[in-house]
Formats: C-alpha cells, sequence, structure tokens
C-alpha cells in the first residue's frame, strides 16, 4: 500500500511500471552480486563523528582523480570513506539519437541486452553472482547516452567493473533473450498507452518536434511495430556502430582507493576502440502556432495536461543558468513557486503543477508546464496557468524572488552532494557536459552572479507564451 | 557507552545510547533520537505523530493525510501574508523537504544546509501547535487531495491494492486507504481535522529525529528551545483495539475497469513487525519493543519475499518472467504496528490467463513450505538485505527515514537490530513461515481484468504520422 504525501516526485513516478510496492518499508525491493559474505558487523556506522572519516568540507576539485585513456574513455574517482559501498554513474554515446530512423527503440532494446548474457557467462550466472552480494549494474538508454549505473559494497567494486566491463564489450545478444525481452518491452508500451501522463507527453511531442528530432516520441503502434521488427543482426550492427571507449565516462564514488580502480578501469578499457561518431548535431525546430489537442482515454478520473514548446536552449547556451533561474521562479515547486501558489495552493486546481526544461542537453529540449486535473477544471487550469506565466512575462522576476531562487538553487545543490550517488551524479554530469572538474566547486558563484536582467532575458526568450502547444489527455472531449 | 549529563539542556534526561543513535527525552516526555554524522554539511530533521489512518474510522478517513496537508497552510509566524509560507520557506534554503502520511504514523522532513538548521527546527516546532486548520484552507485543500486520489484511481495497480486491503481487512482499520474514501474526503468537517490536531500534535505524541552535521549540545539545546515549551498533553489518547479476526476461508474478487494488462495480486495475514498478530495498546507496544523480541516471523517472511522475488534468480521470476508468463513479479512483507499482509503482485503477459499466473504462484508457494528453500538461496537472500541496510547507510535523509519507520511500528531498536535478526534467519524457518502462512484459508485473491482497450488508435491519434526518428521508452528523465 502506498504512502500519500503532500508532494510526489512526478518525473520519478511517470509511466513506471512494476508493481505497486510500497515506497518504503524498513526493508528492500529487489536487487541484484561477489565473494565474502557480507556480516553484519562489517554494515556501516551510521555515526560519523566530525574529522573521522567524512568529506573533507570544502573543494572537491583537488580530490577527483581524473584519468582519460589514449582512446578517450575517461575516469573520475572520488574517494569517501564515509561508508562501505560504492556508487558507479557512467555514460556513453549510443543513445537514441544515433540508431537508424527506421528503427526506433533499437538503442533501448541494445542497451538492455547487455545484460542479457556475454560471451563467457549467461544471464543467470552474471544475476547470480552479483545477487549472491547485493550489487546491482543497470544499463538504460536515453537521448543521447546509455546510462550506466551500479552500486555495492565497496569491496565488491573489482566484481562490479569486471561485470560491466563484460557486458559492455563481450555482449552475446542471444536470440532467446531478445525475443523475451521484446515482449516485456512490448507490454510495458502498452501499458504506458493507459497513462494520461505518458500520452499527454508523448503527443506533445509529436506536435512540437518533426519526427526525425531526437525528442520525438514515436505513437505507441509505431514504436511496438519497430520494436517487433529487430532483428539480433540489427543489435549486432549497432552494437559495433556505436558502442566504444570514445565517449565512455565512468565515475565512482565512495570507499576506494583511486589507484586500484585506475589500473583495473586501465586493463578493462585501453583497447576498446571506436565508435566513429560521436557528434551530436541537432538544428532546432521551427516554432509552432498556438495549437490544442485532445488524447481521449475512457474512464479515467483524472487528466492530465501538458502546456509548452520548443525552448532552444543547450546544457552549453551562455544563458543557460539564468534559464534555469527563470523557471524555478515560475514552476520548480508545486507548493511555493508562482505556478504552484495560485494553481495549487490559492484555487486547489490540482495535485501537482510544475515547469520544466525537460532536458536541456546536447540539443534543444522542451519546455512544459504538467499538471494533473480533474475534467470539469480542464479550462480553469488552463487558463489560470496562463495568466501566472503572461503576468511573469510582462512583470519579470522580483528582486527577493531571485534572491530566494538564488539560495534556494545553491542549497539544495549542497544537500544533493551529501550522498555517493548524488556525488556521482553530480561528477558525471559535469563531464558528460564538459564543466569541468572544479564545476561542483564553482556552482555557487556561478549562480550568484547571475542577474535579473539575464533571467528575464532568458524567460522571454523561452518560456513564449504564445507558441504554446497544449495538449489534454483523459476522459475529456473538446466542445 | 555511558554519555556524561552535566552538558545537557536542563530538561533533557539521556536515556540510552546505541550503535551511534542517542535517545534523549525532554521533560514534556517528548522523544528526541540524535544522530551526528559529518559525512557532508547537511542535516535531516524530522517530526514524527505516531497518527495515522489507523487512527480514522467511518465518515472521516482521509483525515490524517488531510491534516498533513493544511499543516502546509500556515501558522501565525510562517504564512503567505508574511511572505514566509513554509514551503516557500523551506524552498528558499534549498532544502529537500516533504511530509508522508501511512497506516501508523504521519512524518515531516526536511535535509537542509547544517548551517540553517535551527530554522528547520523553528519551523516544525511552530507547526505542531500553532497551525491554522482553517476551513476556508480545508476547502481548497480538499480538491487538491482529491485530485490526488483521482491520479490513484487512474492506476490499476492502485485500485487493485486497495481492493485487496479493503478485502482482506474486514473490521481493522487497515481496511480503509490511507488517502481516504472518497466522499469522506470530500465531506469531513474542519472541526474534525482540528480534533484530530488537537488530539494527536502533542511533544509526547512525537518522535523527533535529527541526523547529520550537528553538535550534539547544540542540536538538543534548540531541540529544547523550540520544542520544550509544549505542556504534554494529558488527556488521553483513543486506543486502536479492533482487531482483525483470523481469516476463515479464501476470499476472491475480480476488478474490471479500463486497462492494458491484467494484473494478480495474492495477499496473507502476518504478523506485526514485531511479530504480535493483535492489536496492541500504546503501553504494550513499548513493553513489546523494549524486550526486541528475536522469535519473530517478520523476518523469515522478509527473506522469504527476497528469495521469491528479488533478482533473476529468485523462484518467482524464474517461474513466471523466465517462463513468460508474467511481465514483471514482485512480492512484499509488511511491516507494521498492527498485523499486515504479504503481498504477491503479477504483471500478466498478454495473452495469458492470470487463472494460469496465480496457480503458478500458488504452487511455488506451497513449494516453498513443502520443500523449504536451499542454503544458498536463503544465504543470497539475506546477503541482498544486509547489502540495503548498508546503502540506507548512505546519507543523513535515508537514515532519519529508517529510524522514523521503526519508531512508527515499534522503536528505534527495531532499526538497529534489524540487520542482525536478519542475519539470524534459518532455512528451517524460512521453510516454518511459508508453511504457516501461505495457507488457502488466509489468502485474498484479486485479479484485474483490463475492461476493452483504451481507444489510443482510432480515436486518439487523429492524425496521421510518418514513421518518426528516435524513440525514447520513457520520455521522462
Amino acid at each position: 500500500m502506498a504512502e500519500t504525501t503532500i508532494e510526489q516526485n512526478i518525473e520519478k513516478r511517470a509511466g513506471s511500471g512494476g508493481a505497486a510496492t510500497p515506497s518504503h518499508t524498513t526493508m528492500p525491493e529487489a536487487t541484484a552480486q561477489p565473494s565474502m559474505p557480507l556480516r553484519v558487523d562489517d554494515l556501516p556506522e551510521v555515526f560519523q563523528p566530525e574529522g573521522s572519516s567524512g568529506m573533507p568540507r570544502a573543494n572537491f576539485a583537488s580530490r577527483i582523480k581524473r584519468t582519460q585513456l589514449a582512446n578517450g574513455a575517461t575516469l573520475l574517482v572520488l574517494e569517501n570513506h564515509a561508508t562501505p559501498t560504492v556508487s558507479v554513474r557512467g555514460a556513453l554515446h549510443a543513445g537514441s539519437y544515433f540508431e537508424p530512423r527506421d528503427r526506433p527503440g533499437l538503442a533501448s532494446i541494445t542497451a538492455d541486452m547487455l545484460e542479457r548474457g556475454t560471451k563467457r557467462r549467461s544471464k543467470i550466472e552474471i544475476a547470480d553472482q552479483l545477487e549472491r552480494v547485493g550489487a546491482q549494474v543497470d544499463f538504460s538508454s536515453g537521448h543521447f547516452a546509455v546510462n550506466i549505473g551500479a552500486r555495492s559494497l565497496a569491496k565488491d567494486l573489482p566484481h562490479v567493473i569486471q561485470t560491466l566491463t563484460e557486458e559492455l564489450r563481450e555482449s552475446s545478444f542471444p536470440i532467446d533473450e531478445l525475443e523475451k525481452l521484446k515482449q516485456q518491452e512490448i507490454a510495458s508500451i502498452q501499458e504506458q498507452q493507459a497513462n494520461t501522463r505518458y500520452r499527454a507527453y508523448e503527443r506533445f511531442t509529436e506536435l512540437v518536434f518533426d519526427p526525425t528530432h531526437p525528442f520525438f516520441i514515436p505513437p505507441g503502434e509505431k514504436l511496438i511495430e519497430s520494436i517487433s521488427a529487430i532483428t539480433a543482426d540489427d543489435i549486432q550492427s549497432f552494437y559495433t556502430e556505436q558502442y566504444g571507449g570514445r565517449s565512455l565516462i565512468l565515475v565512482v564514488v565512495g570507499d576506494v582507493e583511486s589507484k586500484e580502480v585506475e589500473q583495473q578501469f586501465r586493463e578493462s578499457f585501453s583497447d576498446f576502440t571506436g565508435p566513429e561518431k560521436i557528434e551530436v548535431k541537432v538544428s532546432d525546430p521551427t516554432p509552432k502556432k498556438v495549437q490544442r489537442e485532445v488524447v481521449f482515454l475512457k474512464d479515467k478520473a483524472s487528466i492530465d495536461v501538458v502546456i509548452g514548446r520548443f525552448a532552444p536552449l543547450r546544457r552549453t547556451s551562455e544563458d543557460y543558468y539564468a534559464a534555469m533561474i527563470a523557471n524555478r521562479a515560475l514552476g520548480e515547486s508545486t507548493l511555493s513557486s508562482r505556478l504552484g501558489l495560485q494553481v495549487r495552493d490559492k484555487e486547489g486546481l490540482t495535485y501537482g503543477i510544475n515547469s520544466r526544461f525537460r532536458s536541456p542537453s546536447l540539443a534543444a529540449g522542451p519546455w512544459s508546464i504538467t499538471a494533473s486535473v480533474s475534467p470539469e477544471n480542464v479550462e480553469r487550469i488552463i487558463n489560470s496557468a496562463l495568466n501566472v506565466l503572461r503576468d511573469y512575462i510582462e512583470h519579470g522576476i522580483g528582486a527577493d524572488e531571485l534572491a530566494d531562487e538564488k539560495s534556494s538553487t545553491i542549497g539544495s545543490f549542497k544537500v544533493s552532494l551529501s550522498t555517493n550517488a548524488g556525488l556521482a551524479e553530480a561528477l558525471w554530469h559535469a563531464e558528460f557536459y564538459k564543466l569541468g572538474t572544479d564545476y561542483i566547486d564553482r556552482y555557487p558563484q556561478i549562480m550568484r552572479a547571475v542577474t535579473a536582467e539575464e533571467v528575464n532575458a532568458a524567460s522571454h526568450k523561452y518560456l513564449r507564451p504564445d507558441e504554446l502547444t497544449v495538449v489534454i489527455a483523459g476522459d475529456f472531449k473538446d466542445q | 557507552m555511558p554519555v556524561s549529563n552535566k552538558q545537557l539542556p536542563a530538561d533533557a534526561q539521556f536515556i540510552a545510547e546505541s550503535e551511534g543513535i542517542k535517545e534523549y527525552k525532554l521533560a514534556n516526555n517528548m522523544k528526541v533520537l540524535l544522530v551526528e554524522n559529518h559525512v557532508a554539511p547537511v542535516a535531516t530533521f524530522l517530526v514524527l505523530y505516531k497518527v495515522g489512518s489507523r487512527n480514522e474510522a467511518v465518515g472521516y478517513t482521509g483525515s490524517t493525510h488531510l491534516l498533513e496537508h493544511m499543516l502546509f497552510k500556515g501558522t501565525p509566524t510562517f504564512n503567505k501574508e508574511r511572505n514566509t509560507q513554509v514551503a516557500a520557506t523551506l524552498q528558499r534554503i534549498g532544502a529537500a523537504f516533504n511530509a508522508t502520511t501511512w497506516y501508523d504514523r504521519t512524518n515531516y522532513f526536511e535535509t537542509v544546509p547544517s548551517d540553517q538548521l535551527e530554522l528547520a527546527i523553528r519551523l516544525e516546532a511552530d507547526r505542531m501547535r500553532n497551525s491554522f486548520i482553517a476551513d476556508a484552507d480545508r476547502q481548497s485543500e480538499m480538491t487538491v487531495v482529491r485530485n490526488e486520489l483521482d491520479r490513484g484511481e487512474n492506476e490499476p495497480m492502485v485500485v487493485l491494492d486497495e481492493t485487496i486491503y479493503a478485502t482482506a481487512f474486514r473490521e481493522h482499520p487497515y481496511h480503509h486507504p490511507t488517502i481516504g474514501w472518497r466522499s469522506d474526503v470530500e465531506n469531513v468537517p474542519t472541526s474534525r481535522l482540528k480534533k484530530f490536531y488537537d488530539t494527536f500534535y502533542h511533544p509526547n505524541n512525537a518522535t523527533v529525529v535529527l541526523v547529520g552535521d550537528f553538535d550534539l549540545q547544540e542540536g538538543l539545546s534548540l531541540i529544547t528551545k523550540y520544542f520544550g515549551d509544549y505542556p504534554a498533553f494529558t488527556e488521553e489518547m483513543t486506543e486502536v483495539y479492533t482487531n482483525e479476526p483470523p481469516q476463515q476461508g479464501e476470499r476472491r474478487f475480480v476488478l474490471r475497469r479500463v486497462g492494458e494488462l491484467a494484473l494478480v495480486q495474492i495477499a496473507f495475514h502476518t504478523p506485526a513487525a514485531l511479530g504480535h498478530t493483535v492489536v496492541l495498546s500504546r503501553e504494550e507496544l513499548a513493553r513489546r519493543a523494549a524486550l526486541s523480541p528475536t522469535d519473530n516471523d517478520i523476518y523469515p517472511l522478509m527473506v522469504l519475499s527476497v528469495a521469491l522475488s528479488s533478482g533473476l534468480t529468485s523462484r518467482l521470476y524464474q517461474a513466471l518472467v523466465e517462463r513468460r508468463l508474467a511481465v514483471s513479479i514482485s512480492t512484499n512483507v509488511d511491516q507494521f504496528r498492527d498485523p499486515g499482509l504479504f503481498n504477491v503482485y503479477a504483471t500478466v503477459t498478454p495473452g495469458v490467463s492470470p487463472r494460469e499466473v496465480e496457480e503458478v504462484v500458488l504452487a511455488e508457494l506451497d513449494r516453498a513450505g513443502q520443500e523449504g528453500l536451499t542454503v544458498a538461496e536463503v544465504d543470497k537472500a539475506k546477503q541482498q538485505i544486509l547489502a540495503h541496510v548498508a546503502y540506507n547507510r548512505d546519507g543523513t535523509h535515508n537514515i532519519a527515514m529508517q529510524i522514523s519507520e521503526a519508531e512508527a511500528v515499534a522503536d528505534w531498536h527495531f532499526y538497529k537490530d534489524y540487520a542482525a535478526n536478519i542475519a539470524r534467519v534459518t532455512p528451517a524457518d524460512v521453510q516454518r513461515a511459508a508453511r504457516h502462512y501461505f495457507t488457502e484459508d488466509n489468502r485474498t485473491v484479486g485479479h484485474f481484468i483490463p475492461k476493452e482497450a483504451t481507444a489510443s488508435s482510432d480515436e486518439a491519434d487523429t492524425h496521421s504520422s510518418e514513421l518518426h526518428a528516435a524513440a525514447a521508452v520513457v520520455p521522462y528523465q
């Protein structure tokens, strides 16, 4: 049984499959690993006295060990001896952007197939050895990157890196596993097709982006059709074309010795060659006039609404930080942003309303306001949200508001760096977008330097009320 | 290790310490748990109230949760008019904050940069007793909660799960969902919420947990400063005494709604977190928690749950997902204040009958009871659980949440001793538990059958789209 909360993280829950296990018991859900069993005495202490084994307070840059091999593969290690665990985060350029136009879903299936057996071991053998020590290794495909995630007790890291290397370099793509995986993928797409939030967003991307754009999501049946047709040859040739050490990034944070990790990284990936193509070039779509569409889904109690446009913002854009603040003030928090205060707190129209740049990444992606609402309040919530947006664009950010957003983003960045997983994610982000290893240290001053003029200029450029696409998904019909 | 009392604030009394968790009691009987952890310059402050949907009854289900929402609506100190709205105040300092309600408890928590700790403590103390709970606020917040409820209703898994609990529990209040029944959520009067607030939101019904980068004396002084003046509530806090009688025969239902995939859920009654099978009063629960009974079937059930469904090599994954009968499978054992359920959840592969999936699940559960698990299986499951315990000690938020859950259903020793109690489980314990609980009379079975396919292709997609480009199976990243 699920607990209920004042606010839910929409992204995490969207379209999620999986069973309705509680989000928190005192204990685990599924996990997947090594050698010496863990004894109760080996568990980390919750008590960490000052100056004992924790992180020194300032300057991460000097403590990050960065290694780049001749083929381009890059390793970042940050030692954190606070708990005997380790988090691994990584990526390589083999996401859906690189798949053939007529094979949507191929990048995703290929990434998933990495876990389904190698030339040395079967899927079950790999899983069994990981599960024995409670370790996990996962691959998943995004728009540009295949994301790598792993965690284990620190003593098991060598086994985890060995498994990860074997899966990345020696996968055998067994045909029977491919058939099983395709069936599972298709079922999960079918399930998503009944999800109002997924359907609203899917349709929104179809209206805003051209079919050749990386952020365009094909309709469910097209995706199913494509996945059904994927063969082992397709996977093998995509793998050969796109996998290699050139774009590989691996970040390791935890109770490890950086020299040992570096040694293993060299042995594992020095001769991992390719791929030829890692550049990403995506041109911006043409802006759309105001448009509106309904995706009808019968017998749904709640409607999902997406109001947005494409925003020509890249992670490397100069006004990236100003744009982040511009959006935060409008709709970061469903409880205290402008949208939250008016639409939820005052009018009580929704449990959740937010605005987000979906993926300010290597290409310009969507910016959108999303909300759930009951069928009778659809027009009201759209009007209310648009009024808030127009007022914000017209009058700009307030001085206090700007100061609040700066302290908020600096504070929450600090909070996000308090776990191994959070640190690994931040280091990965800095490396993937070539921000430098000192990015984490520089972040507060970057944010403090943003001016109201820059924020307002970013609002005008990216959050344009005259170019919005509105999609409504649920048991609702336009008059 | 004995701790010197001499530097403590006058009205904070040292009670116990173990493995870095220090327990104190204020003069007003508020329990304080402190864990110093200087790994990063942050701290998590959490207030747990021992009131949840188990304390609700006919006509006011969902009110604990509605009240939780109301505690974001302000106090004379923290409010919109003064530009110090609760959420805005926390947002401004970059706090990661939320509040949650569940069967046994309500909790409020924030992880903050450690130099902002005092603000967090002051705010939580203020809303413990000074929240407005105004009728106008209830009206606007009711529709927010109703939308939260509607969103749940959109998900077949949520509806099936609610129906399982409502069927397996006929008398005990785990019968109704924490979000509440719709008409109760819509109609509960503000005075009822206020009554809940005035009955349960008191220092002697709360545990505060502080984990992270703070100085022990200073942390305790701040807590005493802001919470210490509230008097203990001396009137009686209503006890829950409704026991769920033993189930006498299988209960079964079919739920037909729109959806895409069929689901099967199977539940069995199990003991409470501390192993008891009846509802205990506050005092009885505290006594039992202090004894920290090792004779507790929850631990073998937990090992059983992991061995059955966690990971590719688990029994149900092998029997169902590998054989393509199910798309996904999971199990869970409730660890609640009162006796809960062991649940099996399966998403059925299109074209396979839910009945077949059910039969395979039941055969595997039966086999676990008849033949038991191998030593290797039990060891593997235990290792997985212990690894999770280790992962859950990464970060102050994780530690605070785990301690909070333990306090809600027993006390913090339940958290502290968990790993040792899991390590003690033997294959014989697991087999005995499987045989004892997985019986026909003790089970409730629910099938979710999709009524018809959603109107995806004919009605929804009014335009013809060519074959597209890149596919992101999951667009929300």
